[in-house]
């Protein structure tokens, strides 16, 4: 400031101080931008511009209105900053000018200040107010923009969008939600979202709405039908957002939905791929179980209800044999042509397996069962056209019919499957109704065939001796071995019940062994003590033992190794065997005799003709249990079975062989069969199958009447 | 908040703004009946809200100009309010010509308004933004274009951090601005306290608590928590005329009675 001093002394000593005094006075009155020191300069300068105003000879008010513009210039514009300027100048320029000239002075700083203080003002407010606008538009740019953006996404959402009032009434919507729910805009304004739902969830809908607006939740989004103005339903996922007004109160909600149908239609196809066959467009053998269980629920006491399974006969062939596509084309053939017996009416069709379908008729008749397959069987037998070629295929068809009530849905499908088999079994191209009794008999059947190979391992079965007798006096003349199942569920089985099994199911050769086995051993055991008295075993030699290339191998294996003998031996085997087109049972029985084994042909009937066994190594021919039972029983004699029995046994008589009889049951067997020339007989008039230490005395007795 | 984030915001003129009100309290024009309204009520019961404001002001021009003589050429100018007298950009660009000044307000009007003064001036922009988001300053593209974030950077955060009540963590907030500037930054900081002139800034609260802006006193330990981490210059923290004064007389009797904190605090 120093500089200052000296500069501003040399004219008007003590303006420094004038200058600091008044920056000290206006400084806590405004906003002043400048440092106390930059003040005093700018202040020190107009202090020099008055005084040399009031020096002068004649005076001027300009320099004074130039001050009081300045003042403002600066910034000193606060409301007090006139008032400390007007004391500060009257106080120091009092000794400079005579009283009239100082107010005039004071007056045109005063002047000067208020008139550029004005303007200054109103640029002020005009900025403001300029700002303002610019404010506004930036923000109604941004409203327009905003609202365009809104605008564009409504219209062209394909999302639907409705603004509703507060009541829920749509008050506007988008063309999607037009077309979505068939409506036009006006019909539309005035109904709620939830007039366009199933009743049920129209009210869920309502009552979450009111939730939303009691301010529970924010939003509300679910998956909800709605119905078409045409009353079609169609899937949307539904949000409804509350707006808010900016208070925080509800003021409208937006309502936007989605159409899903083509979603849900996609799971729907999703759906039946997985539960309908592509090939022939029919259900699946699981939605085909899954529909009969909801049928046979849907019925009442007194419906019944039909099954049938239809097997295409040699499919295997055709596949095999010919080609893929021709097994196709014959499989979606015979779907249609099902579907064109089936007809609309109460039919249900599945394709449950390969070559397999099954049709479903509720409130069914036998005979309307009947009829309907084999009108289906006919369609069915009908030429296919394949490759240039004509395929005719027949099915063997399989029907239940029965009772619904209490029916168990998955045995429906298992018993006529159960049904086609034995169609099948019969000669094909035909319909079986399935049977209780035999159906249960096969299920047995199944259940033991599955168990066989465990029991064999499991050492369940047993051998027993049934005495052969002669029937003239009731001699011994042998045993013949019988094997049994001590089956851990249903008891002793006899071999009736499970030999067949064996033999299907490939345990013949493993059962048959075991029980020549036991047979051999038995026959050395009683040859040790007996000797010579110990009358022949005879054991039965199944078929598929017969027929094996290892028998004599197997045969001699077992005998030597038992250390049995030959002649004590004797082999019954099936008569049906002679008959099999295949093998050489000559040549087989030839070996047989030659090693010392008697041989016995079996289950002689009416049909078997022992003719031409004169020309064959055998020792004897057995009647079947069957064919001497029917003898018949009691008092009524049956002479035609007599007569059928007589000529079986001259026919064996030519051929020098002697006849034995299984299963005479009691005396009057006994007699009828004596008299028609049966040399030997077993069965239960004899004695049953027993173990061999209940058999023994009759070895030592020599008779089956021992005298225990 | 319901709206989408593209909604724009309302620009209120009928009620008190605390820019506005500032710019009364500083005795300038920029300002409508209704911020005048209130500003009379407030300074009835606490006259010395004309002190307030303008100490705050010159302490804001004393900061500016320390911070152009340490050779910084960057500001970051949040809560800038009304432009008025003293403006950053005209200290900073009268020391410095090429110094970058980047305004933000969260109020529309004073946003548009520094955007209309700051018209053909390129090295000074203006964007309305809130403290609160720091994200939507920091990545502003005009933030991003004016400011070089890879050199020392001056956040003014003056007298704006008393409108940002306790439930929206000023000191979290303060930090995240910290963490983003660059070493060699400096932080200028000014906040309302009621350790002096204890009554009249709570009548002061009290009438601006229906403002746009309410507002929150802190203590001083509250306030030296906002510099966390950062180095404090000369003097510290003290009230606004005590902060490197000019002159002994600008000081004054009773600096206390300026009823607010300020410092400025380099990032090492």
């Amino acid at each position: 400031m120093t500089g200052d001093e000296e500069q501003g002394g040399a004219m008007y000593p003590g303006l420094a101080d004038f200058a600091r005094l008044w920056a000290g006075a206006v400084l806590p009155t405004s906003n002043v931008p400048l440092s106390r020191g930059e003040l005093q300069v700018i202040l020190k300068g107009f202090a020099e511009l008055l005084t040399a105003s009031l020096r002068a000879d004649t005076f001027d008010h300009t320099q004074a209105i130039e001050v009081g513009r300045g003042l403002v210039a600066t910034q000193l514009v606060g409301p007090k900053a006139l008032d400390a300027t007007i004391r500060v100048l009257g106080r120091q320029l009092r000794a400079e000018a005579d009283d009239d000239r100082l107010v005039d002075l004071l007056g045109a700083v005063a002047g000067g200040y208020v008139d550029a203080l004005r303007d200054h003002i109103f640029q002020q407010q005009e900025t403001l107010k300029k700002a303002v606008f610019r404010a506004r538009d930036a923000a109604e740019k941004a409203l327009r923009a905003s609202e365009r953006r809104f605008r564009t996404v409504f219209t062209e959402s394909v999302v639907g969008i409705a603004i509703g009032d507060i009541q829920g009434h749509i008050v506007s919507s988008n063309l999607a939600m037009q077309e979505m729910l068939g409506y036009s805009a006006d019909e539309l304004r005035q109904r709620t979202p939830y007039d366009l739902m199933p009743r049920k969830d129209a009210e869920e809908v309502s009552t979450a709405y009111r939730q939303l607006i009691n301010g529970q939740f924010t939003s509300l989004r679910s998956e909800q039908q709605m119905l078409r103005s045409d009353d079609e339903p169609i899937w949307v996922h539904i949000a409804v957002t509350l707006i808010k007004d900016e208070n925080g109160l509800p003021d409208y909600p937006v309502v936007m939905i989605e159409d899903i149908s083509d979603l849900h239609l996609l799971q729907d196809r999703w759906t039946h791929q997985v539960a309908h066959d592509p090939l022939t467009n029919l259900h699946n053998r699981a939605l085909f179980v899954s529909k009969v269980e909801s049928a046979v629920g849907g019925l009442g006491p007194g419906d019944r209800i039909g099954l049938a399974c239809f097997g295409l006969d040699g499919m295997s062939v055709i596949n095999a044999g010919v080609s893929d596509q021709v097994g196709d084309k014959i499989l979606k053939t015979t779907a249609d042509r099902l579907r064109t017996v089936v007809g609309d009416d109460n039919g249900l069709l599945g394709r449950v397996d390969g070559d397999r379908f099954a049709l479903l008729a509720v409130r069914s008749t036998t005979r309307d069962m009947v009829a309907t397959v084999e009108r289906a069987m006919a369609r069915i037998a009908e030429p296919v056209q394949a490759e240039g070629r004509e395929y005719a295929v027949t099915a063997s068809v399989g029907i239940v019919e029965r009772a619904a009530a209490g029916s168990d849905p998955a045995r429906l499908l298992a018993d006529a499957e159960q049904a086609m088999h034995w169609a099948k079994q019969d000669g094909r191209a035909q319909w079986a109704l399935f049977e209780e009794d035999r159906g249960s008999r096969q299920r047995r059947d199944f259940v033991l065939a599955a168990q066989l190979p465990a029991a064999l391992r499991g050492d369940q079965f047993s051998v027993e001796f049934e005495p052969i007798a002669r029937i003239g006096d009731r001699g011994l003349a042998g045993f013949s071995t019988v094997v049994s199942w001590d089956h851990p569920e249903q008891g002793v089985l006899a071999a009736n019940d499970f030999l067949h099994l064996a033999e299907r199911t490939g345990h013949m050769l493993p059962l048959g062994s075991w029980t020549l086995r036991q047979a051999c051993e038995q026959a050395r055991q009683w040859h040790d003590e007996h000797g010579d008295r110990t009358p022949p075993l005879s054991v039965p030699l199944p078929n598929r033992m017969v027929c094996d290339q290892d028998i004599v191998k197997l045969l001699r294996t077992v005998v030597e190794e038992t250390g049995a003998r030959y002649e004590q031996l004797a082999l019954e085997v099936d008569n049906s065997v002679l008959r099999d087109p295949d093998g050489d049972p000559a040549e087989v029985l030839g070996v047989l005799q030659e090693l010392g084994f008697r041989v016995l042909v079996s289950g002689m009937t009416a049909t078997s003709c022992p003719h031409g066994f004169a020309d064959l190594p055998v020792h004897g021919v057995k009647l079947a249990p069957q064919f001497v039972a029917t003898l018949g029983v009691d008092d009524k004699p049956d002479p035609s079975a007599e007569r059928a029995i007589g000529s079986v046994v001259s026919a064996a008589r030519l051929a020098e062989l002697p006849v034995y009889a299984a299963g005479v049951q009691d005396e009057r067997h006994a007699a009828a069969l004596r008299e028609l020339g049966v040399d030997f007989g077993q069965g239960d008039h004899f004695g049953p199958p027993s173990l061999p230490f209940e058999v023994e005395p009759m070895i030592i007795a020599g008779n089956v009447d021992p005298d225990w | 908040m319901n709206l989408p984030d593209w909604a724009p915001k309302g620009v209120d003129v009928d009620r008190a703004s605390a820019a506005r009100l500032y710019d009364f309290f500083l005795g300038g024009s920029y300002n409508f009946e209704v911020d005048r309204e209130l500003g009379r009520k407030v300074a009835a019961v606490a006259p010395g809200v004309y002190d307030f404001t303008r100490l705050n002001r010159a302490f804001l021009r004393r900061a500016v100009a320390y911070l152009c003589d340490q050779g910084v050429d960057q500001f970051l100018d949040i809560g800038s309010g009304i432009p008025t007298a003293g403006n950053v950009h005209e200290i900073a660009q009268k020391a410095n010509p090429d110094a970058r000044v980047v305004y933000v307000d969260n109020e529309p009007v004073a946003a548009a308004h520094s955007d209309l003064l700051l018209d053909g001036n390129p090295n000074a922009v203006a964007i309305e933004a809130d403290l609160r988001d720091p994200d939507s300053i920091l990545g502003h593209e005009k933030t991003r274009q004016m400011l070089d974030f890879g050199r020392p950077i001056a956040l003014l955060t003056v007298a704006v951090y008393h409108f940002i009540p306790d439930s929206d963590e000023p000191l979290a907030l303060a930090a995240r601005y910290r963490s983003a500037l660059p070493s060699g930054s400096y932080l200028a900081l000014s906040h309302v306290t009621m350790d002096a002139m204890g009554e009249q800034i709570r009548q002061l609260i009290d009438l601006y608590r229906d403002s746009q802006n309410p507002v929150t006193a802190r203590s001083k330990a509250e306030f030296t928590a906002m510099f966390d981490g950062f180095e404090l210059v000369e003097p510290g923290v003290v009230f606004t005329p005590q902060w490197r004064p000019e002159s002994p007389e600008d000081v004054g009797e009773r600096p206390e009675d300026s009823a607010v904190y300020a410092a400025v605090a380099r990032k090492p």
